[in-house]
């Protein structure tokens, strides 16, 4: 009983996991390549999970243009503010730095507010309605399908990243700036395709957990927090620690939930936040500890 | 001589402010003025002086306006007993959380500031036998002080300028002291001022916990102020707002935060006139701020005056037959 | 092959390079030694296009460089092996050498060829291939730069203090493959503190003293120099 309980938990769990890494790893991309801590990020997978609606339920376009056009304009979206704002505040104090994407944080959310209204949206379940009973496991088949996407996402992302030439271009540009660009690494383009895909992944976090959330211009924050605690959980900057991060707050969480309580769940997450920071802050995978400063 | 001069004008002036603007809306926004000066003072000591950037303080904020809004409704106590308990409160809470904290370095620090921000106001909205969950604490008594009630915004406005002019004397006095100056080497370079013997996390604590002392402060007085305290008051988004104060008016600037606050509650009502756009400018405003303003106003103000007593300068010498110095 | 015509290169206000001019021709190895902050890594970031210098011109081939990109500059023919090494350190030994031909498309019989000539003359990097580089001691991690140059098919390779840091062994095994190098046609500009052992492998070399070059002259003249004697070489030299 307790165990199938326990199982329950941790396949619920990696279903929200699945979207806590991907936006632990749009928090990583940008901290390990530019060390820039982008809080907006909540603010991108809202905007996907918007995306999804204003494509899929208003325009009824197919569920899989939905999310390239969601995605390609989020990705822009990213990039633009980093060519307004971001190229000439991020060497300076890290303040600037955080205090701009916060003020991007708040124009998101509130410019989102304008277009689609404060309200709750509720969207239609997309893949399927069925839930499978195994054993004494309740299994959405929607929940089976947003961790299926997620993952092929993480996957096809890695790939790029560790499997190709630009991959490995872009990684090197993350690790000596100067020396990539002597080998022939176009740095605003690696730049670029830093922030662009950083949010862009966000934006797909929103829009595969569309289906399984109230949506409001101002979910933002909580997934911020929650993506960042994640990805400081496997080791910020980490590609790799940000999807076991992601999974392993997902199923924490869930534990919690159960077990403890519904209305702590929250705190008990950022518990975990600042004790991972003020403990291991180089996360639970890494060996080493890293002092950032 | 001259400078005694200014300060009484200007104390005629903050004095008679009140009396120039009839309407209760406009003396409101002046009280505002004076509660978010007590808070960017509280930022500045820790962020402008510290270096440590916290996006936490609406916690301590709250931490003191519920632990006046408690006392005072559940254990009847009058005014000043409870701003005593709430900078107790405050003072406690800044040692405790700062202790662990205060280790982190730049942006880890002021990312555990958020997390608290969010732990306390999880607490605030659910331990409701204490501070009544979502619905908050109402019924709290005005202010008074010897059978002085502070009933009105303009009797409330003598209270907080008094208050606050103590309070800056004290901040005054503490960045120009001795001390004042191994905050500063602290906040640049936390190695050389280690390494001259000074106790560094010493030092960073005990700041952090002045800094929240008079966050709690305000909070008590807000508390008094608006007889009402509920959770939704004290989001990290406040803690934003009182961080743009300070980087507004000018981080590690004495008058940084009285730049900031007037500036930040005006644009704050001027911008309601823009209805739902309203917070759309202000995080767009923030970003060009920070683009072009980057040591705030008190920076500007700085560089003016410098030019100000360069150019005063030269006209002396050249009055008394020195030439122009390069 | 590179011809620099009186150069002038600051940072910010401070001149570092004041009116340099020196020729490569093709084949050549050319060294130049210098004291600490004399402004020789100065020269090959102002080659390879990290800095631009306020006057003067660098042609490569006739074309003036001063005017392209970094990478563009790479692309004709110029690899950097810089000064402290800077491989990527995360990168695995394979992925450091494959950045080196970045910027060569195509020709992908031409980068294996390249790649196993690279694996040949370093051994120990083949060994290597699947270890992240910051795993690799110094000396290796120096072979893995001059490798990740090369994997570039130079026409001019610029080394930057390549002995820096090793023991008298390697430094010599070092310019043994520079020898290599540049018996297979590849130019070589290298920069020195480690003045002897520049000297003697080089067919010409410039001495820069505070950003402005003192004295030329083949390998030869200049380690028979009275003056260089003293100030690079020291006792060394009767030794
Ligand atoms: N980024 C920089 N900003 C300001 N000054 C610099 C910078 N880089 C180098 N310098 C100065 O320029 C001068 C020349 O530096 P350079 O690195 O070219 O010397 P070097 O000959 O390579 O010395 P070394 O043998 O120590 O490597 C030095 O005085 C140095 O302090
Ligand atoms: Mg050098």
């Amino acid at each position: 009983m307790i165990t199938s309980l326990l199982s329950q938990q941790i396949i619920s769990g990696i279903a929200i996991g699945s979207i806590y890494a991907l936006i632990a790893l749009s928090f990583s991309l940008t901290v390990r390549a530019l060390n820039v801590i982008h809080f907006a990020q909540g603010e991108f997978f809202m905007l996907g999970a918007f995306g999804a609606i204003s494509c899929y339920m208003l325009l009824g376009l197919p569920f899989w243009l939905a999310i390239i056009i969601t995605t390609l304009v989020v990705a822009a979206l990213g990039i633009a503010l980093q060519w307004v704002f971001y190229n000439k505040l991020w060497k300076s104090h890290h303040v600037f730095l955080l205090m701009s994407t916060q003020g991007t944080a708040i124009a998101l959310a509130n410019g989102a507010m304008l277009i689609w209204g404060p309200d709750a949206w509720r969207f239609p379940k997309i893949f399927s309605e069925n839930v499978y009973k195994i054993g004494g496991l309740t299994i959405p088949e929607e929940m089976l399908w947003i961790s299926f996407f997620a993952i092929l996402i993480m996957i096809g992302f890695n790939i790029f990243l560790y499997q190709t030439k630009y991959g490995m271009g872009f990684r090197a540009a993350a690790q000596d700036r100067e020396t990539a660009q002597l080998m022939g690494v176009n740095l605003a383009v690696a730049d670029s395709f830093v922030f662009g895909s950083s949010a862009g992944l966000g934006a797909i976090g929103g829009l595969l957990i569309a289906p399984i959330l109230f949506i409001t211009p101002y979910i933002g924050p909580i997934f911020t927090i929650k993506g960042f605690t994640a990805a400081i959980l496997g080791g910020l900057g980490s590609i790799q620690g940000a999807i076991f991060g992601g999974f392993l707050l997902g199923i924490i969480e869930n534990i919690v939930t159960f077990w403890i309580s519904s209305t702590y769940k929250d705190a008990i997450v950022f518990l975990i936040l600042i004790l991972v920071l003020l403990i291991k802050p180089s996360g639970l995978l890494q060996k080493k500890t890293i002092e950032k400063v | 001589m001259k400078k005694n001069i200014s300060l009484a004008i200007l104390a005629i002036v903050l004095l008679v402010l009140p009396l120039l603007f009839q309407s209760r809306y406009t003396q409101h926004i002046l009280n505002m003025i004076l509660i978010y000066v007590m808070l960017g003072i509280s930022v500045n000591l820790i962020f402008g002086y510290i270096g440590a950037l916290t996006l936490g303080q609406a916690a301590f904020f709250g931490i003191g306006a519920y632990t006046a809004a408690i006392i005072s409704t559940k254990l009847g106590l009058s005014f000043l007993p409870c701003v005593l308990c709430s900078a107790v409160m405050g003072c406690l809470a800044g040692f405790i959380i700062g202790i662990p904290t205060l280790r982190l370095k730049g942006p880890y620090f002021a990312i555990a500031t958020i997390g608290l921000n969010n732990i306390i106001c999880i607490i605030f909205l659910n331990w409701e036998h204490l501070t009544g969950g979502a619905v908050g604490i109402s019924g709290i008594p005005y202010a008074s002080i010897l059978g002085l009630q502070f009933d009105t915004e303009r009797k409330v406005y003598f209270l907080l300028l008094v208050s606050v002019f103590l309070i800056f004397l004290l901040y005054r006095n503490m960045i120009s002291s001795h001390y004042g100056k191994v905050m500063i080497a602290v906040r640049d370079n936390e190695l050389a001022a280690s390494a001259m013997g000074i106790d560094t996390a010493k030092v960073k604590v005990i700041v952090l916990a002045i800094s929240t002392t008079i966050a709690a402060i305000a909070g008590a007085y807000y508390a008094h102020i608006t007889n009402y305290v509920a959770p939704d008051a004290f989001p990290v988004m406040e803690s934003i707002t009182f961080l743009i104060i300070i980087v507004l008016g000018g981080a590690g600037f004495k008058y940084g935060p009285i730049y900031g606050a007037v500036v930040v509650v005006i644009l704050n009502e001027y911008l309601q006139y823009f209805e739902q756009f309203n917070m759309l400018i202000y995080g767009v405003l923030i970003m060009i701020l920070l683009l072009f303003l980057p040591s705030g106003i008190a920076g500007i103000v700085e560089i003016a005056k410098a030019k100000y007593y360069e150019k005063k300068k030269i006209y002396y010498l050249k009055e008394v037959g020195i030439d122009e110095m390069k | 092959m590179l011809k620099i015509n009186k150069i002038n290169v600051f940072y910010g206000n401070l001149q570092v390079l004041r009116d340099v001019s020196l020729n490569i021709n093709k084949g050549e190895v050319v060294a130049m030694i210098g004291a600490n902050g004399a402004g020789k890594t100065t020269i090959i970031k102002t080659i390879s296009g990290i800095l631009k210098p306020s006057s003067g011109e660098v042609l490569f081939e006739g074309e003036d460089l001063t005017k392209l990109k970094i990478p563009k500059i790479t692309g004709k023919g110029i690899a950097q092996c810089p000064e402290g090494r800077r491989i990527f350190p995360q990168l695995t030994v394979e992925e450091n050498l494959l950045m080196g031909s970045y910027t060569r498309n195509g020709d992908k019989a031409g980068k294996t060829k390249d790649y196993e000539w690279v694996n040949s003359l370093f051994p120990i990097l083949a060994e290597r291939r699947k270890q992240p580089a910051v795993t690799l001691s110094g000396g290796e991690q120096q072979m893995l730069a001059m490798g990740r140059a090369l994997m570039a098919k130079p026409k001019l390779m610029l080394l930057d203090e390549p002995s820096m840091g090793l023991a008298p062994m390697l430094v010599k095994s070092i310019y043994d493959i520079v020898k290599t190098i540049n018996a297979e046609g590849i130019s070589v500009f290298v920069v020195e503190q480690n003045a002897f052992m520049a000297l003697n492998h080089s067919d010409r070399a410039y001495v820069l003293e505070s950003g402005k070059i003192v004295l030329s002259g083949t390998g030869k003249e200049l380690l028979d120099n009275s003056e260089i004697k003293n100030f690079y070489l020291g006792k060394k030299v009767e030794s």
